[in-house]
């Protein structure tokens, strides 16, 4: 009998068997900020079924998420968005180190965010590769040296591109025509959306301006201000000409810019892209032949979160760790650093479909049990290995990151 | 076929029918109509709502504009007036969309306007974050950092180091200064670098020398510094990133909606517009329908029902002007219209009866009425031999004793010859034949007169009669038939005399306002007699009754007198009222409304007529059979002193006017070889222009007529009264005709 059914079962059944000190003691919640993309009822509901504890989400937008966490630690217990996040927060010092021996599964998290590669000899992207930056070095700052203490827990990851309607845009070949170019093509005027986060649409708009052969960049995770200047330069001319249709927010939003026919095109994450699908858009997640932007889930512990607060945030840590969440989030399309532990909480078909980038073998549904992959689709992209093995860019927070935020302004309002 | 079995279905069913038939019809239209017009009224209220809602949301478009300027406006200012006015115009923005949503009319945009509300409701915290935020930036930019900076240059003054060093690292912190002043007003992060460079190197280098309190102090700066920038960052990106974001979101969520507004408007217009065409077209399905039914109700009701009873109509309209030679149309029908002609056939039946019947009843009261004026003939002819001899008789000498009895017998007479009068008049009451003349009636003459009759009488009875006309009333004369007045008074004063044995009996006739043009005259016989009891006094009216059987045996009389008179009254537009009491006397009155003559006055006094000289040169033709009645007349006209010549019948009386002028004509109507009738015709229509006086028993007005036509232009009745005679030859020879 597990002990929340056990609960349950005095609870209700054997009044007098009950303690009072089970009644009187307050179900101890847990405050957890972050994004659509992992904050979902599902999930907080098995979580609290599985924990036996309160969980209260807050989800919003990338930007607002970090901007709120980074400005007022003690809004949440854990924070749960990319990687781009840490340098942020990790400056604004809004979260604490997380114990590697605390953490129940902390070996099994494969290399990828330990090392930055999947593989070894994978090409290691430009920007903060999750390594950068995840281990806490004993001045402070983070860097890849190993230590027990790291600024995030790695959980999801993928990479991401852009979306595109394939009713309107001639299906592309993954890593030979598909291009970021495409979204800043003439031809999808007007049809075009970015996500509205700097940290994250600039990489976007830099791969397509530097695929459209529009500039180069010295280092595209980490511009120089002269080259912020003329993305933006080109990017506000496209704005002017009303090349963009919007800058969405939240992974629901840029749903809706698809399936309302507001965009043919979009950056776009992996579960709008399985929700899109699930209402009958065809949306190709492309597999840009100048490689991924990749992001690293990032699950961080608020500077002022301790005690029993801290100890459930641990919990629900482990818990995500522990498969069902990894095989859940799997169904719309992201890895979980400990996929091994996921597999058997998978159909072979699933695991097949989204690991292995083999053709499906059935229909599969996504997270909102819709069925978004039909028999015989071959996810884009391929297997989780070839995916992460073309990897252009992290999400990064830059050196000119506070220059490119005036400039994102200027784009945004002009 | 449809026909007949149209006609077996009765007409109520058939009403009710097609009633029924239009009840349903205009429900259904109503019904229909009032739907419509009810989701046109929803419509229409629809599409005023909408028009207001596209205002609201193009408000939604401004208010977000003004809302983005002020965020811009309050970062550079800071001011709390701005930010104040910033909450307010947000917090107003917000109440507009809840009220938008409140309104639960658009279901249409209830996402959107969710959404848009979403958008707010995180901008409602991003503006509580924006001053939050921008007072840590400030504080830590315009405060902590240059009060970092102030404590690191005073710790540096008051530091041991060597003065080369000292001045090396003094350099070194105004430099750091301006690379983070650089680095925080263009975030190179070239400047960042140098500032990072060149901490580190200082911080080696005061390690190195061990001045720890002069570290820590450089230390606080540098992390000063970084939260200054965090603080800068934090501030930046809620505004360029964060509420630019969502700014920018509204803005594409409204023009959205604003675009949806407009199309919903647009249906709205075109679902009006069809609602409109609906109900148009409701209007005419109707009107097809109901208009056949119509012509076709019209038609069969005309068919069936209308044409029907016009022919029955007609058909008793016929049988009314008594042509019965038709036949009742539709008799085969078995509804109301066959109930109906099989009635007119019934009519036509009972109606043939009823003719058949009336023509015997009138032929009955034709040989009753005949009957009548033969009876009244027949009699009067020997009464007027019998009383004209009595007549005669005392003016010759007699005994005492055959004086007496000549009275008996003239007394018997007159009552014989009233109750003959009282018989026909009555039958001319009843089957009303009474004819009422017009013609001028001297008021006075006519009291005098009657007084006259009963003085003598009175005288008798040790009774006093006296007669008053009142002095209110103004004319004399006045139009009226003088014989029926007269023929009530006498009956009243008669009956007076009859039944008053003291005291006294007047004749009172009182005037009164004018009415009507009219004036009235109450005509009351006023006695002192017997008296009638109250409960008798109805009976008395009746014909042959008075009010007590011994009455009749005690003072005689037809009881006829007063049936008479009040039947006379009556005709004459009065009543005859009674009041009296047993032993208390009685009053009889009537009152007549009458129309005032203007007569010329003429001598009312009558002296005894005689025409003495004047009477030598009229000369009468007499034309009788009767040789009675010749004597008669004759006495009487040698009385007069007038000259005649008697001829026995109408060829007779041709034959002796042609041998000689005759200033007047006595003309008997029966007599053999020629009646009287076709003599006078004769005479007049061979130009003769002599008086004639028709002379007969037959007193009915009919008769009187007859003589009129064949041109007697005057007439008297037999027996023949003397006075009647004498006033007739004063007015024939003197008064008027002959000069």
């Amino acid at each position: 009998m597990k002990r929340r059914d056990f609960l349950k079962g005095s609870a209700a059944g054997i009044a007098a068997f009950s303690t009072p000190a089970i009644i009187a003691q307050k179900t101890p919640t847990l405050r957890v900020m972050g994004t659509h993309v992992t904050l979902q009822e599902e999930l907080r509901k098995k979580a609290m079924k599985d924990l036996g504890i309160n969980i209260q989400f807050e989800p919003k937008g990338s930007a607002a998420v970090l901007q709120k966490a980074a400005s007022n630690p003690g809004a949440f217990d854990l924070y749960e968005q990319w990687s781009d996040s840490i340098g942020v927060l990790w400056q604004a010092k809004a979260i604490q180190p997380i114990d590697t021996k605390r953490l129940k599964y902390w070996d099994e998290i494969n290399q990828l965010p330990k090392t930055g590669r999947i593989v070894s000899g994978a090409k290691l992207g430009a920007g903060d590769s999750p390594n950068k930056i995840l281990f806490v070095q004993k001045d402070g700052t983070l860097g890849s040296n190993h230590t027990n203490n790291i600024s995030f827990m790695p959980y999801v990851h993928n990479v991401d591109s852009f979306g595109y309607n394939t009713n309107k845009i001639a299906k592309g070949e993954a890593y030979k025509t598909e291009s970021w170019s495409w979204l800043l093509d003439e031809k999808y005027r007007g049809k075009v959306a970015l996500v509205n986060a700097p940290t994250i649409g600039i990489f976007d708009a830099a791969l397509a301006a530097q695929g459209a052969g529009l500039m180069t960049f010295k280092d595209i995770g980490n511009m120089t201000m002269e080259e912020i200047d003329k993305l933006f330069s080109i990017l506000k001319a496209k704005k002017q000409e009303g090349h963009f249709s919007g800058f969405w927010t939240s992974v629901p939003q840029s749903v809706e810019f698809m399936t309302r026919d507001r965009v043919w095109i979009e950056s776009m994450f992996s579960p709008g892209v399985s929700a899109s699908k699930g209402k009958g858009i065809p949306v190709t997640y492309a597999s840009p032949k100048e490689g991924y932007r990749a992001w690293y889930g990032v699950m961080c512990l608020s500077k002022k979160t301790n005690g029993k607060a801290k100890d459930i945030a641990y919990e629900y840590m482990n818990w995500w760790l522990s498969g069902h969440a990894g095989a859940f989030i799997a169904r719309q399309g992201y890895y979980i650093s400990n996929p091994k532990r996921s597999k058997p909480l998978m159909s072979s078909e699933e695991w097949d479909y989204w690991y292995e980038g083999k053709p499906a073998r059935s229909d599969l549904k996504g997270t909102d049990g819709l069925v978004s992959v039909k028999k015989g689709e071959v996810r884009d992209g391929g297997s989780y290995i070839k995916r992460f093995s073309n990897i252009a860019v992290w999400n990064t927070v830059m050196d000119n990151y506070d220059y490119s935020l005036e400039k994102w302004y200027e784009l945004l309002n002009a | 076929m449809l026909k007949k079995k149209l006609n077996s279905i009765p007409i109520k069913k058939k009403v009710a029918g097609i009633l029924a038939l239009f009840v349903f019809l205009f429900l259904g239209t109503f019904f229909s109509v009032s739907a419509i017009l009810s989701s046109l009224e929803n419509k229409l209220i629809n599409l005023s709502d909408l028009h207001t809602l596209e205002t609201s949301v193009f408000e939604l478009n401004k208010d977000i504009s003004e809302i983005q300027r002020l965020v811009l406006a309050y970062g550079r200012t800071g001011s709390e007036a701005i930010y104040r006015k910033l909450t307010f115009r947000h917090k107003s923005l917000q109440d507009r969309l809840l009220n938008l949503k409140k309104q639960d009319d658009f279901k249409e945009i209830e996402a959107d306007i969710s959404s848009l509300l979403a958008v707010t409701k995180r901008y409602e915290e991003d503006i509580v974050s924006l001053k939050e935020l921008r007072e840590k930036k400030d504080t830590s930019i315009g405060i902590g950092l240059p009060s970092a900076f102030e404590e690191l240059e005073k710790t540096l003054t008051s530091t041991r180091l060597p003065e080369r060093l000292k001045i090396r690292t003094q350099e070194s912190i105004y430099r750091m200064r301006f690379y983070a002043k650089s680095f925080i007003a263009h975030k190179n992060f070239k400047s960042k670098r140098a500032f990072n460079v060149l901490s580190r190197e200082v911080l080696k280098t005061l390690k190195k020398n061990g001045d720890d309190q002069l570290r820590d102090a450089l230390k606080t700066y540098i992390e000063i510094f970084d939260q200054a920038i965090i603080a800068n960052r934090n501030y930046i990106t809620l505004v360029n990133v964060v509420m630019s974001g969502e700014a920018t979101e509204f803005s594409n969520l409204s023009q959205k909606l604003n675009q949806k507004v407009a199309l919903l408007t647009e249906n709205t217009n075109n679902a009006l517009q069809k609602k409109i065409t609906d109900n148009q077209n409701v209007f005419y399905i109707a009107f097809l329908i109901l208009l056949p039914i119509i012509f076709i109700t019209i038609y069969f009701s005309n068919q069936t029902v209308t044409n029907s009873l016009k022919d029955i109509a007609d058909t008793f309209e016929s049988f009314l002007k008594g042509d019965f030679s038709q036949e009742v149309p539709e008799r085969d029908r078995t509804d109301e219209i066959g109930k109906l002609a099989n009635a007119a056939e019934e009519f036509k039946k009972l109606n043939k009866q009823l003719k058949n019947e009336s023509k015997r009843a009138q032929g009955l009261a034709q040989t009753k009425s005949d009957f009548l004026a033969n009876m009244s003939h027949e009699i009067r002819t020997p009464m007027n031999g019998i009383m004209g001899m009595v007549e005669h008789m005392l003016d010759t000498d007699l005994n005492k004793e055959q004086k007496e009895m000549l009275d008996i017998i003239s007394s018997s007479g007159n009552s014989l010859t009233t109750i003959l009068n009282d018989i026909l008049d009555l039958s001319k009451i009843e089957s009303g034949k009474m004819i009422f003349e017009k013609e001028p009636i001297s008021l006075k003459k006519l009291v005098e007169e009657v007084e006259f009759l009963f003085q003598e009488k009175a005288k008798s009875k040790g009774v006093r009669l006296s007669s008053f006309i009142e002095k209110d009333i103004t004319f004399n004369f006045f139009y009226g038939d003088l014989t029926r007045i007269k023929q009530i008074l006498i009956n009243l004063l008669s009956n007076a005399i009859k039944f008053t044995n003291k005291g006294s009996i007047e004749l009172h006739i009182a005037g009164g306002p004018l009415k009507d043009g009219l004036s009235p005259l109450t005509f009351t016989v006023k006695d002192t007699g017997i008296g009638i009891p109250k409960d008798k006094q109805e009976l008395i009216f009746a014909k042959f009754s008075q009010s007590d059987a011994s009455t009749t045996r005690k003072f005689g009389g037809t009881g006829l007198g007063l049936a008479i008179s009040k039947k006379l009254a009556e005709l004459m537009g009065s009543q005859l009222l009674l009041e009296s009491d047993l032993g208390k006397g009685a009053n009889f009155s009537f009152t007549l409304l009458v129309q005032k003559a203007e007569v010329e006055k003429k001598a009312e006094d009558k002296k005894l007529l005689h025409f003495g000289k004047l009477g030598d040169s009229k000369n009468c033709l007499i034309v009788e059979d009767n040789e009675i009645n010749v004597k008669v007349l004759t006495k009487r006209l040698d009385k007069l002193g007038l000259c005649y010549e008697v001829v026995n019948n109408g060829q007779e009386a041709l034959d002796k006017e042609k041998e000689k002028n005759f200033d007047l004509i006595f003309m008997d109507l029966q007599m053999p070889v020629m009646d009287g009738l076709t003599a006078a015709k004769s005479l007049r229509d061979r130009g003769c222009e002599t008086p004639i006086i028709a002379m007969t028993a037959n007193v009915q007005e009919s008769d009187q007529k007859m003589c009129k036509e064949a041109g007697m232009e005057y007439f008297i009745g037999k027996p023949i009264k003397r006075e009647l005679l004498e006033d007739l030859l004063e007015y024939i020879l003197i008064e008027n005709k002959v000069s």
